[in-house]
């Protein structure tokens, strides 16, 4: 039953299931980075699915269905960005009603798409590569998507520690004072990243509905943006780590089903449970141990107001 | 010499606070200028207008013979001017070429240089004297290589003048003389640099010239070479009208308070209360004097019990109370420095922020007795002259003076053995001072103790039967008010050590 | 002072501007959409009795932010709670035999308890550990949910339900009466008296006179020698009690069992009810009825315009976001 045939079929799902995780874990590593704690994700994510799907059906292109959708979380993220960095919120309530945004919008315009067909963004088998045993089928019969993710992986890991923009988007979330300090505009940063955030976390949400579960359904989301944003302080707000973690978290959704259809005796609900119960022992350890030492920016969810005494 | 900078007729308000009243400041080129004053001098504002971080509601500044308006910080760095805050501006978990170049562009923008940058670092060790690891985190270093930090992030910019606010307060006095060293030899490189400090021997060690602000204004600018510690003090400290208000001569009764070695950590868990002892008896009013930030808020925190001190005893009327919780301490009445902040909830009530200690006396059954509450708290604002529209209107709606005055209602009516007061006349006008002290005056008259903690000399001179001063958490000499003078309470202050009399 | 009527207000009538863009979107005359919203719940003794109905579990939930918000902590988890509390009722409902007269007050108290013990996790992590409770509460409100869901589909699935993940139906000691031939139950009156109950311990007790200071100023309340601590754990207590009684009237005035989704986002409204009566237990009901107006109004505009109930939602965020926006630009920082 579990031989290495099973292994690879569910690694290869891992992958595509973690793939949507891996977007939107990136896009709040990015705002998060620079200071501001989007918890808007569930919302963006399914506004995400949403556009990507309809506008696929639309335009005939799954490609600028992934665009829109980019379009569309940031249209979302712009709004908390407004009310963070403009306003100086309340960044958690702020996110909340983000996500109510998103799940009241997408199932107020999303109704007559259920069901619907769309142009979806199928996989690629590359030649050769995917007929080795195994490791053929985990790694190379992915959708030019999830090998995207994993550049953007790369790409953001190089911008956030290797140039000039990195440096300020962390002193941003760091220490908003000392970058401002020296000239860095740090409500520019902080709107630039959540902005490309909210984008990232859209385009995982099109992957949801054009690439994994190739369909649309209200609420189809089902708490993913939650795990995202487990996700991102299980990475330790780091890119590299950010692929493994949504991978192993894919896995873990896909384990659930597997597990259910070949009839071993753990509860499909209790499963689901799992990723909630961890990020809560996660964020204890993190509060325990300092956040410091554990590597959250240090001025996450904090307004920054210039000329105010500490 | 020729000026680099001068500030003419600055002025900077607060709300009704004029932190800058009419300044002026001439900096020459190439020497060390201190600005001296007390906390509260307007200093640090100065300074903050001249880098940008705040708008001068009026005056210029000219840098370099231009007339120069800096919007943010960015302008002023771009202007060729540096500064070192007190609270240093650096990312801890960032290392020390991250924290340098942060906001800078190097030759291959926007990936980063490390070539360049350690090159342009080592040229600038080897022109000033200034060591560092550039691949160490900062969380990592002590205090004195942070400080090292900030002023090669300044140095790093190719500024002209740096400016330095009170750079020696977390220092060691090792690491005191080698930034001292550091300081001159930049300067002898053509660096311009203003220094803030209230401690007067380091503005005697370091600086060539010292301009004084006292209360907002300036005072004089004065020659280092040809002044004293003793001039500098009084030009400092200053006098002001004297009031009327005296405190007659009683007989002392029992002691009511007793320190004995107490030593109180702060927030950041450094010691800010080092070894404290002292007694104050009934009917007598024992002054603290000091600049703020000396350990006063941390010691009397601990004496009114929202601080757990670290070692040493606190006995109020005999009785150990070092490790009650504020509840079971409700022989102390405790007027905070911070008023708004701490002595009051400023959205609820006048009738709630009278009640705020007692309510539970009035509870009634289930509930609290309200028509008893209001009663009272009409006795309290009648007593005390408090001016509200109604008992129900916020706290927040009454003037300064009339919050004191609600604090001091609350307080002095729940018939203390002990009264702190923490620079209770801050910010009053003349009418409000007076009638704060008078107060005071009074309820020592009835027998209570009173630790009256303030950095108005005036104050502390015209009430106190005995001056204490605290000095970076120690108290330096306890005098009798007759013993004492201006002088030598303000050389204390500055960090000033008595010579065996 | 003005601001504070006029804000909710404003909030309301922004909302229901941007709602009807979107409705107009669909090609549907707001107008028209909001006449069918009010006649269908103002219009009838059953259009009445619904709006009692949405309103019961709001009033409740909206309590239960409302109540820990004052000593300035956000309880998020109402709709955990209130799922926690429709468990525990549920089991007693259907598993423990008992006089009949008993049924329901047992039934409530094992609501109250579960829903306390719901809240007492954050309420204690927060205590403790300083943990963020937005975050904690929010994260338990799935794994309650996937509790039930669990229990449904599994130990509780009853014999009678086919393969539905239902519980059987409560026998009829564990139902709460309903009047008029309508859905309105004892339940709305029992919310609104706990409506009541609570504006009187928030006002006249000195717990909530503490409860007052801890959420005008914290500080002031260490000053004054009242233990924070405590109170911020007792308020958030007080509050999942409440929302575990929402669960328990839920199955036991509605539902008549336990199965997934018994919320339709109950606990997530209590938000900006609590928010609109700015946390005034006596306005609470009032803004709660508002909300059971947008929910009775929202199915309205399902069965006549085939318009889904999510556009509650978006009503809802909207008005937290105007009031929220407005607070903020009144700083004026």
């Amino acid at each position: 039953m579990v031989d290495a045939g099973f292994i690879a079929s569910l690694l290869a799902s891992s992958i595509r299931a973690g793939t949507p995780l891996l977007y939107a874990t990136l896009g709040e590593t990015l705002t998060e980075r620079s200071g501001i704690l989007n918890l808007g994700i569930e919302g963006i994510m399914i506004t995400g699915a949403f556009t990507g799907f309809a506008v696929s059906i639309l335009t005939g292109n799954p490609w600028l269905g992934v665009l829109f959708a980019g379009f569309a979380g940031m249209a979302l993220a712009f709004i908390h960005a407004f009310f963070s960095i403009t306003l100086k919120a309340n960044q958690p309530i702020t996110g909340l009603m983000i996500v109510l945004l998103g799940l009241g919008i997408t199932g107020f315009f999303g109704r007559s798409y259920i069901g619907e067909v769309a142009v979806y963004i199928n996989p690629i088998h590359i030649p050769y590569l995917s007929s080795l045993p195994y490791v053929g089928e985990i790694l190379f019969t992915h959708d030019p998507l999830a090998y995207i993710a994993v550049i953007l992986a790369a790409v953001l890991w190089f911008l956030l520690f290797k140039t000039r923009y990195g440096l300020e988007i962390i002193a941003a979330g760091e220490n908003p004072e000392a970058a401002d300090s020296v000239g860095v505009d740090v409500d520019r940063i902080r709107y630039i990243s959540t902005l490309i955030g909210g984008f990232l976390v859209g385009i995982g949400g099109a992957y949801l509905s054009l690439a994994y579960a190739k369909l649309w359904t209200e609420g189809m989301t089902a708490g993913r943006g939650w795990i995202c944003l487990a996700l991102v302080i299980f990475s330790g707000w780091m890119p590299q780590r950010a692929v493994l973690g949504a991978y192993l978290f894919g896995g873990l959704d896909v384990l659930s089903f597997k597990l259910q259809a070949t009839g071993v005796g753990i509860s499909y609900h209790l499963m689901r449970m799992v990723p909630y119960v961890v990020t809560i022992v996660v964020l204890l350890f993190s509060v325990i141990r300092k956040r410091a030492a554990f590597g959250a920016p240090a001025s996450l969810g904090v307004p920054y107001i210039r000329g105010r005494k500490q | 010499m020729e000026a680099i900078l001068e500030m003419r007729n600055i002025v900077k308000r607060f709300g009704d606070v004029v932190a800058n009243d009419h300044v002026n400041l001439k900096v020459r080129k190439g020497e060390i200028h201190g600005l001296l004053g007390e906390n509260g001098a307007g200093k640090t504002t100065l300074m903050n207008v001249l880098y940008g971080i705040y708008q001068p509601d009026e005056g210029e500044i000219i840098f370099e013979g231009r007339k120069v308006r800096f919007k943010s910080p960015r302008d002023a760095i771009s202007a060729g001017i540096g500064m070192v805050h007190q609270h240093f501006m650096l990312v801890p978990r960032m290392n020390v070429l991250q924290n340098v170049i942060l906001g800078y562009r190097t030759p291959s923008d926007p990936l980063i240089n490390h070539k360049w940058v350690e090159s342009k670092v080592e040229k600038l060790s080897e022109k000033y004297g200034i060591d560092i690891a550039l691949y160490e985190v900062v969380m990592n270093l002590s205090v004195g290589e942070e400080q090292r930090v900030e002023i090669l992030k300044a140095l790093f910019r190719d500024v002209k003048l740096l400016i330095l606010d009170e750079p020696t307060a977390v220092l060691t006095p090792q690491e005191v003389d080698s930034l001292f060293y550091a300081l001159k030899s930049m300067t002898k490189s053509g660096l311009t640099i203003i220094f803030i400090t209230h401690k007067l021997k380091e503005a005697l060690k370091v600086t060539d010239r010292i301009t004084v602000l006292r209360k907002g204004k300036n005072v004089g600018t004065v020659i280092t070479a040809e002044t004293s510690e003793r001039e500098l003090a009084r030009m400092m400290v200053g006098r002001d009208v004297v009031m009327d208000v005296a405190k007659p001569e009683v007989e002392f009764g029992r002691e009511v308070l007793r320190v004995e070695d107490l030593w109180v950590k702060d927030d950041r868990g450094g010691f800010a209360v080092k070894g404290v002892s002292f007694s104050i008896r009934e009917g007598e009013i024992f002054g603290i004097a000091g600049v703020s930030g000396n350990g006063q808020k941390e010691l009397e925190e601990a004496i009114a019990g929202l601080r757990t001190p670290a070692r040493g005893k606190i006995l109020l009327d005999g009785k150990d109370i070092t490790k009650l919780g504020v509840e079971k301490r409700n022989e102390i009445a405790y007027v905070p420095e911070d008023r708004i902040g701490v002595g009051l909830a400023p959205s609820l009530s006048v009738l709630e922020n009278l009640m705020l200690k007692d309510f539970k006396k009035y509870r009634k059954g289930l509930v609290l007795d309200y028509e008893k509450m209001e009663e009272r708290a009409k006795e309290l604002i009648e007593e005390f002259s408090v001016k509200t529209p109604s008992l129900h209107s916020p706290a927040s709606t009454l003037s300064g003076g009339n919050i004191q005055r609600l604090i001091l209602a609350r307080e002095l009516s729940r018939s203390p053995r002990l009264i702190i007061a923490s620079q209770p006349t801050r910010g009053l006008d003349v009418a409000g001072i007076d009638y704060v002290r008078r107060r005071l005056v009074e309820s020592a008259a009835k027998g209570c103790a009173v630790l009256l903690i303030s950095e108005d000399l005036d104050e502390i001179f015209q009430i106190s039967d005995r001056i204490a001063v605290i000095f970076e958490g120690e108290i330096r000499g306890i005098m009798e008010r007759k013993e004492a003078d201006y002088e030598r309470v303000g050389y204390l202050m500055a960090g000033g050590l008595e010579v065996a009399v | 002072m003005r601001w504070n009527y006029l804000a909710p207000v404003i909030s309301i009538v922004a909302s229901l501007a941007v709602v009807g863009v979107m409705l107009a979107v669909m090609g549907i005359n707001p107008l028209e959409a909001y006449i069918v919203m009010f006649s269908r719940s103002f219009a009838s003794k059953f259009g009445l009795a619904e709006l009692c109905v949405k309103t019961t579990p709001l009033i409740l939930t909206g309590l239960a932010v409302a109540i820990p918000l004052r000593a300035g902590l956000w309880n998020i988890g109402a709709e955990g709670q209130l799922y926690m509390g429709a468990f525990a009722a549920s089991v007693v409902a259907l598993y423990i035999n008992l006089p009949e007269f008993l049924v329901i007050p047992l039934m409530m108290a094992a609501g109250a308890i579960f829903g306390m013990g719901w809240a007492a996790i954050p309420a204690f992590l927060k205590a403790k550990f300083d943990l963020n409770e937005i975050i904690s509460t929010l994260l338990l409100n799935y794994v309650a949910i996937y509790w039930v869901e669990y229990m449904v589909y599994g130990p509780m699935r009853g014999k009678e339900v086919y393969n539905f993940p239902y519980t059987d139906l409560f026998p009829d000691a564990a139902t709460l009466p309903r009047f008029f031939g309508t859905r309105l139950h004892l339940g709305f009156l029992i919310a609104i008296l706990i409506a009541i109950a609570i504006y009187h311990i928030l006002k006249r007790t000195d717990f909530g006179f503490a409860v007052r200071v801890v959420g005008a100023n914290p500080r002031a309340a260490d000053y004054a020698g009242i233990s924070r601590q405590k109170i911020i754990f007792y308020s958030m207590l007080l509050g999942g009690m409440l929302a575990g009684i929402a669960g328990m009237i839920e199955v036991s005035g509605i539902q008549l069992r336990l199965r997934p989704a018994i919320s339709t986002g109950y606990g997530y409204a209590g938000i900006p009810v609590a928010l609109l009566a700015s946390g005034n237990p006596l306005l609470v009901i009032l803004s709660a009825s508002l909300f059971g107006f947008l929910y009775v109004g929202g199915s309205a505009l399902q069965t006549t315009y085939s318009v889904p109930v999510a556009i509650v939602y978006v009503f809802q965020a909207l008005i937290v976001l105007f009031i929220i926006g407005g607070q903020s630009l009144r700083r004026g920082d």
